[in-house]
């Protein structure tokens, strides 16, 4: 049996901070984040007598015998605490099984990395062992693993923003209370959040260019695609971004 | 085109470019069509260099 999950990183965009306990628990937290198309990824395969866990991002590797307990000692210690923490409030079967995990942003980037993470391993391991959560409880669940079992600190957005997804409004308050509330953006705020971010994206593009001139690899140009439509002609993989470059670029011989 | 996703391969194969998978950011177990599969884009980089492709 095979079993995959995926949950999406996020970028905040208002109220980041409110969010970290005891400030949202004395005053409230209020947030603005959304979810963009990256992902933490987890596969699981359920065969063999023994428990492997690997971060191909990571270039990490651990392999256990059959336990209802494994170790934290610093390596891959989110794959080992989800696996804990449910053996240990379900008393579920233990099976040997590979559980794989990768990120599309590296570890500390900024989107919710780790606990996003959590929450994929948290999926795929319900899916394993056919569980049902609802995202509030997937969240909350995510959140208590990783700052409290395992006492790594930060807030309470990016584990809710993995388990629910989209534009959202969230709020929290003392004794884990938390409220999501979709945001419909109309087209004209939309068009406008995308205008902003793709100045931003522009801005870091032109620094990039300049740090690899510094070091003798001049780029002559870079091409992206922001449509999310598999339809577009820019998306991959369609071939529309390699087109722009073959009109600006005459002499690019693709094969 | 170098890439780590499947569509990255596709992308290149439409153009008829020489494809590399790099492989340690995804979990797939078969990396998809490609001529050439590195753990890494520094391994890839590092061939490159070697003229060793």
């Amino acid at each position: 049996m095979v079993i995959c999950s995926k949950a999406p990183f996020h970028i905040g965009l208002a109220g980041g901070g409110t969010d970290v306990s005891p400030f949202c628990d004395l005053f409230g937290g209020a947030i603005v984040n959304t979810t963009i198309s990256l992902f933490a990824h987890a596969r699981i395969e359920v065969r063999g007598e023994q428990i492997i866990i690997k971060a191909t991002d990571r270039n990490e590797r651990q392999v256990f015998d059959l336990s209802e307990n494994l170790p934290i000692n610093g390596i891959l210690d989110l794959h080992k605490a989800v696996y804990n923490r449910l053996q240990k409030d379900y008393n579920l079967p233990v099976r040997g099984f590979h559980i794989t995990t990768a990120t599309d942003a590296p570890a500390g980037s900024g989107p919710g990395t780790s606990s996003t993470l959590v929450v994929s391993i948290l999926g795929a391991f319900l899916k394993m062992y056919e569980m049902e959560m609802r995202p509030h409880a997937v969240a909350q669940y995510a959140y208590d693993i990783e700052r409290i079992d395992l006492g790594f600190s930060g807030g309470r957005q990016d584990q809710f923003a993995a388990s629910f997804g989209g534009f959202n409004f969230m709020s929290f308050e003392a004794d884990n209370q938390a409220s999501i509330v979709p945001i419909k953006l109309n087209e004209d705020y939309k068009n406008l959040l995308q205008k902003n971010l793709q100045e931003n994206l522009d801005e870091i593009h032109t620094k990039l260019t300049a740090k690899l001139v510094e070091i003798g690899a001049p780029v002559d140009a870079i091409y992206y695609c922001t449509d999310m439509e598999d339809t577009s002609t820019n998306r991959k993989p369609n071939t529309g971004m390699a087109l722009q470059a073959k009109e600006q670029f005459p002499e690019i011989n693709f094969s | 085109m170098v890439g780590d996703k499947e569509s990255d391969m596709a992308f290149g194969k439409a153009l008829g470019m020489i494809t590399i998978f790099v492989s340690n950011t995804h979990t797939d177990v078969k990396p998809p069509d490609s001529d050439a599969v590195y753990n890494s884009l520094w391994h890839f980089a590092s061939a490159l260099l070697a003229d060793n492709l």
